[in-house]
């Protein structure tokens, strides 16, 4: 094992984390939440600048509070992909600089694994797992039958939950990003509007969230046309049930047709309390195990980076100074590069 | 020890090594998107080759900007890294100086900005003459005729015109110098001059649409209809209704609006006009009519007046129509497939 730097720009956080032996030594995010905040979304271009701004920045943070030398470091590992591609170049600048400074490996991560390896620091897995992988760009179901062996039975063909919950969250007024904003209003809300749960545009486990969301829009101005009030609460309540819902729900039947052991929540809608409060309902007394990821793991970060690069280190899977970055690599082609 | 000299602020990749202020190697060629992969890599193979490590370099200088977004991004990124990691200095110097020949004559460094603009700086001994900034082209054009005894740097057959070749690493080197050190390495930012979003300024460009804008609009399409054109029916009303006008609203290469109208005979119809939500407010939706108001009074036949539909329950836009002395002239019941009813407002030209 090893001293591992890992860097993560894929969106809009800047993070830096370093491992050593597995033991997280120092975890540091830079976000821009509250720049992207005005425009209600990512900006990718300002996401991309302020990268640049804080990349040094989060380097040296996360080295002081390691109290490690770069010297003492064995490998870089960055982020490759997905992500957007602006925000990629600067992680992956900055991580190629360091290996061919110090002549130590570059190591590169899929997103999404990182997202689902974070649960490493809270749990051992546990095979078959199915990995319920749900964020503000991605919305899939990935069964592993071994460390590093993704196979993705399902995913979304338009929005990704998160996405869904952004826009959702804009046209009831609610602040960006959207999940917990919702996620609050649910609580105080009951499903009294009618909206029907999206289909499963082709396999059985795959999901499409643009038609939730054009329901949720054209729902609103009918009833402002009939010159009533949304209630905001009971509006989040029941888009929220109908959206978290098909997951646990399709999550049922992935868990019995694949015999699965475990499953674990990943990505930031993971911190969704509906999600972790019906998956815990849903394999209550089962054999089947659920690992929650802490909340901190939620969010983009670069100490799930480094989890999955110290089993990248073993395996020796390390990349050319020629790396490039990758906005729409999938996830069962991450040893392509 | 060795200066190390980097530079992708345009399409080239530029890494030299300077010692003893000559430059003792480099490399220098086009690599126009490709910058992210190559740098790194020709820095490794320029140290490798010169029989250099870490240890032997002194100090790093970088293009700044203006230029590419990605490419000042790529090169400084590098240049940050390498400072911090090595505790050395970092010089960042303006693009535009770099590709001038001030040294020898006053230089004006130009470069392509796109869009019918330019970035343009005018050095002497490498000293700003006049700062960096964005022209419009007939305004470089301009300043150019005014200044007949200035060289004319940088790639200019976008302008028509024949600029000196650059040299871009000896330059680098010539203004490694103190007024180009970066007192605060950690937080050193390239210069990007154009659109700054903080401060709400946007360049918008109004222009024909073309197919290849197609999923951009239609991805504003979605956001912003009830019940939104199929790409098949936006791709046919581009290239096969002949009545058709078309125009997109572009912000730095981004699509951000669109208008979409028919001009049959004495009249005119609004059939779409949209802009994202987040460049609303800022003028676009003005820019568009503006321009569609442009082509009916370029018809030979007179155009005499403009129509549209607007849902009753669409409140901005119908502030928007009136503003542009549209008048509503009646209601259109049942008008849309959901029930609600259309207002329909007509403007004389």
């Amino acid at each position: 094992m090893a001293k591992i730097l890992a860097i993560e720009s894929s969106c809009d956080e800047t993070a830096v984390a370093i491992t050593d032996n597995g033991k997280l030594l120092s975890n540091v995010v830079a976000t821009q939440i509250s720049v992207h905040e005005k425009f209600g979304g990512v900006m990718p271009e300002i996401a991309s600048r302020l990268h640049t701004e804080n990349i040094t920045v989060c380097l040296k943070e996360a080295l002081d509070k390691a109290k490690v030398n770069l010297e003492d470091i064995d490998a870089f590992a960055v982020t490759r992909g997905p992500g957007l591609i602006g925000c990629l170049h600067v992680g992956l600048q900055a991580a190629k600089t360091l290996a061919l400074l110090y002549k130590k490996p570059l190591i590169p991560v899929h997103h999404l694994a990182g997202h689902i390896y974070a649960n490493e620091y809270v749990g051992e897995f546990v095979f078959p797992l199915l990995a319920i992988v749900v964020s503000g760009g991605n919305t899939e179901f990935v069964l592993m039958k071994d460390h590093m062996d993704f196979e993705i039975i399902g995913e979304t063909k338009d929005d990704a939950v998160g996405e869904c919950y952004d826009k959702v969250a804009r046209v009831l007024g609610l602040p960006y990003p959207g999940g917990l904003p919702i996620d609050l209003a649910a609580k105080r809300g009951k499903p009294v509007y009618p909206l029907k749960e999206p289909d499963s545009p082709d396999g059985p486990y795959d999901f499409s969230y643009s038609g939730l969301k054009t329901q949720v829009i054209n729902l609103v101005n009918t009833i402002k046309q009939r010159g009533e009030k949304v209630n905001v609460d009971d509006m989040a309540k029941s888009f929220q049930d109908v959206a978290i819902g098909v997951i646990v729900k399709r999550a049922k039947k992935a868990i019995e047709q694949y015999g699965v052991s475990q499953v674990i929540l990943a990505g930031g809608v993971s911190a969704n309390s509906y999600l972790r409060e019906q998956m815990t309902a849903l394999l209550a007394g089962s054999k089947t195990k659920l690992i929650i990821p802490p909340l901190w793991c939620t969010t983009d970060n670069a100490a799930m980076i480094a989890k999955v690069a110290e089993r990248l280190y073993d395996l020796g899977v390390f990349a050319p100074l020629s790396l490039g970055v990758d906005p729409n690599w999938k996830i069962d082609h991450w040893k392509d590069f | 020890m060795i200066k190390l000299l980097l530079d992708s602020s345009d399409k080239r990749l530029v890494v030299a090594i300077a010692q003893r202020d000559k430059i003792i190697d480099s490399v220098d060629y086009e690599a126009w998107q490709k910058q992210s992969e190559f740098m790194v890599l020709e820095i490794d193979n320029l140290l490798n080759k010169n029989n250099l490590t870490r240890k032997d370099i002194e100090s790093v200088s970088v293009g700044k900007g203006p230029g590419s977004y990605t490419g000042v991004r790529i090169s400084m990124s590098i240049a940050k890294t390498i400072a911090f990691a090595l505790n050395i200095p970092l010089y960042t110097i303006s693009s535009l100086a770099l590709i001038c020949h001030s040294f020898e004559k006053p230089s004006i460094g130009i470069m392509n900005a796109r869009s019918k603009r330019s970035y343009v700086g005018v050095y002497d001994k490498g000293k700003a003459i006049m700062e960096d900034c964005i022209l419009e082209n007939s305004e470089l054009l301009a300043y150019i005729d005014e200044h007949p005894d200035y060289l004319l740097c940088g790639d200019l057959a976008y302008l028509g015109l024949k600029g000196e070749e650059e040299n871009i690493a000896e330059e680098l080197l010539r203004l490694s110098v103190k007024e180009n050190e970066e007192e605060n390495p950690l937080g050193a930012r390239p210069v990007y001059l154009k659109d700054s979003y903080d401060q709400g300024h946007f360049k918008t460009i109004v222009r024909k649409m073309l197919p290849s804008d197609l999923d951009a609009v239609k991805s504003i399409e979605d956001a912003t209809f009830h019940n939104p054109y199929t790409k098949e029916q936006l791709a046919a009303e581009l290239n096969e209704n002949p009545v058709s006008g078309m125009y997109v609203a572009v912000v730095d290469h981004e699509v951000v609006g669109f208008i979409d109208f028919m001009i049959t005979f004495n009249s005119s119809t609004i059939v779409q006009i949209a802009v994202k939500e987040e460049f609303k407010r800022k003028g676009i939706g003005n820019m568009l009519l503006g321009q569609m108001i442009k082509d009916c009074e370029s018809k030979e036949d007179v155009v005499e007046f403009i129509t549209l539909e607007v849902r009753v329950s669409n409140a901005p836009a119908i502030a928007f129509y009136k503003k542009h002395k549209f008048s509503e002239i009646t209601i259109k019941k049942n008008y849309y497939s959901d029930g609600e009813d259309a207002i329909y407002m007509v403007r004389s030209l």
